[in-house]
């Protein structure tokens, strides 16, 4: 035990090295330049409601009668105080639909066929029943845009939440040299 | 003084509506302000005008506005004053007027004159004009008691028409459309006195339960004159509803910009007030384009304070009130409202909107951010190893999700603290004072608690989450912050080198199996990787808030190891 927490003060020690080499101050780590997917608001919307209803329509569940939500917000570290959805921003996308509960494991097994045939690649997929109560979950992203998919059984037993959200993307530039190509994002539903 | 012959004669049809009158013009002076705030301050914000003319337009638009505000609030003072004078007024000319009835039934004449009047026998007492000594006394006896009757009616109605009088004479319903943008001050003290006159003020110093019972006490006269005349006060207590003290608190976030907005104009503020203006302009700046938001996202001020430099905000996303879950965040390490309001309404935003996304969409859930301590500095080593902040803030918390509490509802209130907040969240509860149902520990370096049970709550209600990443800033917090903040008595510097040492196996993070509660599997990428979308930390969180760790299903709780 002793060794183990020494062990660990010895590690979290390099982890404040790591950090002041690569912060300067130690205030964030500098990930690896990565160029972030441009994409206006609009489209990143319409990308997520339609992986939605291409899931929908793959598992044949009727969506249940509360409107979905799409929210924009901050990408990364959103406390920095420095980002704000004007250039860059990650959507959210979430949709429920009915599945009986002794229906809910064949439903997300048809789902990881859908998805994977979507081009997404599955990261995690269980499905289980106990107690009569069938349910699931599935976590997928796809490689080709960096949008992520998450299903899940909900508190009901009777509904799955499709979960859509986008990598961090890029607003496009403006065409005439404006600064602001579209209205600033609000947080709508 | 109301005379004789004015009381019993007044039409007060007239009066009613008067405050019909004023009433209205409050709500469509309040509507006024709305469609302003909405309307025009978002049309200049959604047009992506940001220039310095923008600024000043801004600028412009706000005085505007918040004349409006203080126009508004002082035609509702005075429409309460005069319903309440023309509610009053007739019920004591009834009883007058009885009793004139009554006088003159009893063979008593009212002579009224201008000077006031006098009440005689109609005819002299006694058989055939010729009383004895005992039906004269008699006959005096009545004509006194009728007198002090008309007297005792001419004061409590002279005393309601003078409460009125000074209503309006310090309301000044004259200068109402024409407020200046320093009437704030002024507004305030005013509706103090006036509601003082109707025996409302000063508020109570109550404990949160009780402060929930005081308030249902109260007549909607009573709530509306405390709301005009102690918005600061109300918008800060624990145990009102959350809708009053969001009202109360937007009326108060205009009071002080306004308060502050000259002596930073003239260059004479102090850093203190310079600090507060930038603390309460990224709050109102939050509201503003919270209008946008839908029913069930709207954003509510629950609270905001200058205690410190770097601000305090308590803001909700949903009214908690009305929602069946409740989650409050406490942040940790660098938090200010200034630089940091906007990020965690966003987390407060995830946890919500995936809480939501697993219920069944009818219990509702809301999220809190909870700033209302001093998060140690980034740089203040010493600040964030001390554990005198989160002690000094511990308090609060319990006050705070006490209040939430008091309101009834039966709430599951998930208490959910990262970093340094999970510090304070321990404070809070190891008192056994914090009334959550569950608490979730992310990036935690010790909850001042050695073991879960020691947070007075069933250790099975203890989450505890860590980021997997390996050489990063959660590895640092939770690893090294543990020799501070991993055990249940502050240690002295002294000590922590001691144990470094010695190899003191006495500190306990909430994520070590010794701690004893449940251990989350999360895929957080780095220290604030908590509320990534799409990851498996943010989903937890959400099945936790939403109470699905009791699913018979294994696969809908939480993931825990």
């Amino acid at each position: 035990m002793i060794e183990r927490r020494l062990s660990g003060i010895f590690a979290a020690l390099s982890a404040v090295l790591v950090l002041s080499l690569a912060s300067g101050c130690g205030d964030s780590v500098k990930k690896q330049e990565v160029k972030t997917p441009e994409m206006s608001e609009d489209q990143a919307r319409a990308t997520a409601e339609e992986y939605t209803r291409l899931v929908i329509a793959g598992i044949k569940a009727p969506a249940v009668d509360r409107a979905p939500s799409f929210n924009v917000s901050p990408c990364g570290e959103v406390m920095s105080g420095k980002d704000s959805v004007e250039k860059t921003f990650t959507a959210l996308r979430i949709q429920n639909v009915t599945v009986p509960s002794r229906q809910q494991e064949s439903v997300f097994r048809q789902a990881r066929t859908t998805i994977e045939g979507m081009g997404f690649r599955i990261r995690k997929f269980e499905t289980a029943t106990a107690a009569g109560k069938g349910a699931g979950n599935l976590t997928a992203m796809k490689p080709a845009d960096g949008f992520s998919i998450i299903l899940q059984t909900t508190a009901s037993a009777e509904e799955v939440m499709i979960m859509v959200s986008s990598p961090c993307l890029e607003r496009p530039k403006a065409s005439g040299g404006g600064s602001h190509p579209e209205p600033p994002a609000g947080r709508t539903s | 003084m109301v005379g004789f012959t004015e009381l019993r004669a007044a039409n007060f049809e007239s009066w009613r509506e008067s405050a019909r009158t004023w009433r209205t013009t409050a709500g469509k002076l309040a509507e006024l302000e709305n469609t302003f705030r909405t309307g025009v301050n978002d049309g200049v914000e959604a047009a992506g005008w940001k220039g310095r003319a923008a600024g000043t337009a801004d600028q412009d638009l706000e005085v505007t506005v918040r004349q409006i505000a203080v126009s508004a609030s002082q035609a509702q003072t005075i429409g309460i004053a005069a319903e309440r004078a023309a509610s009053e007024l007739p019920a004591i000319q009834t009883m007058f007027r009885a009793a004139i009835q009554e006088a003159e039934t009893s063979g008593l004449r009212i002579v009224e004159n201008p000077g006031g009047y006098t009440v005689q026998a109609a005819a002299p007492a006694g058989a055939a004009g010729n009383p004895t000594p005992a039906d004269a006394a008699r006959q005096q006896s009545a004509i006194d008691g009728f007198v002090a009757r008309f007297d005792a009616l001419l004061r409590q109605a002279s005393e309601a028409d003078a409460k009125f009088a000074a209503t309006l004479a310090t309301l000044m319903p004259g200068d109402v459309a024409e407020t200046r943008l320093d009437a704030w001050q002024n507004s305030v003290e005013d509706t103090r006195r006036v509601a003082g006159l109707y025996g409302v003020g000063p508020v109570p110093t109550l404990d949160p339960a009780q402060t929930a019972n005081w308030w249902r006490g109260l007549s909607d006269e009573q709530r509306a004159l405390y709301l005009a005349a102690y918005p600061r006060r109300l918008g800060s207590m624990d145990g009102l509803p959350a809708a009053v003290r969001d009202t109360a608190n937007r009326t108060a976030l205009d009071q002080r910009l306004t308060e502050l907005a000259p002596a930073l104009a003239g260059g004479k503020s102090p850093d203190h007030d310079k600090r507060e203006w930038e603390n309460l302009t990224e709050i109102k700046k939050q509201l503003v384009a919270g209008y946008t938001r839908p029913p069930g996202r709207e954003l509510l001020l629950l609270k905001f304070g200058d205690k410190f430099l770097d601000g305090q905000v308590i803001m909700s996303v949903g009214d908690p009130d009305k929602a069946k879950h409740v989650a409050v965040l406490v942040p940790g390490t660098g938090t200010t409202v200034a630089g940091n309001l906007e990020g965690g309404i966003t987390r407060a935003d995830r946890i919500r909107d995936t809480a939501v996304g697993l219920t069944d969409g009818k219990s509702g859930v809301a999220s809190v951010f909870w700033l209302d301590y001093d998060a140690p500095e980034k740089k203040g080593i010493g600040s964030m190893a001390g554990w005198a902040r989160s002690e000094e803030g511990a308090p609060r918390l319990d006050s705070f999700v006490g209040g939430v509490r008091a309101q009834g509802n039966d709430h599951h209130i998930t208490v959910i603290g990262h970093s340094y907040g999970t510090a304070l969240v321990g404070d809070a509860a190891k008192t056994g004072g914090l009334a959550a149902d569950d608490i979730v520990a992310l990036g935690s370096p010790g909850m001042h608690v050695k073991r879960a049970e020691d947070l007075k709550i069933d250790p099975g209600h203890v989450w505890a989450d860590r980021s997997p990443a390996k050489l990063d800033e959660d590895q640092a917090v939770v690893d090294l912050g543990s020799a501070k903040h991993g055990t249940d008595k502050e240690p002295s510097i002294f000590g922590i080198v001691a144990d470094a040492f010695v190899g003191s196996d006495d500190r306990v993070s909430p994520t070590d199996e010794a701690f004893g509660g449940k251990r989350l599997k999360g895929d957080a990428d780095g220290h604030s990787g908590y509320w990534d979308t799409g990851g498996e930390s943010l989903l937890n969180q959400g099945k936790i808030v939403a109470g699905m760790y009791n699913d018979p299903n294994p696969l809908n709780r939480p993931h825990v190891k």
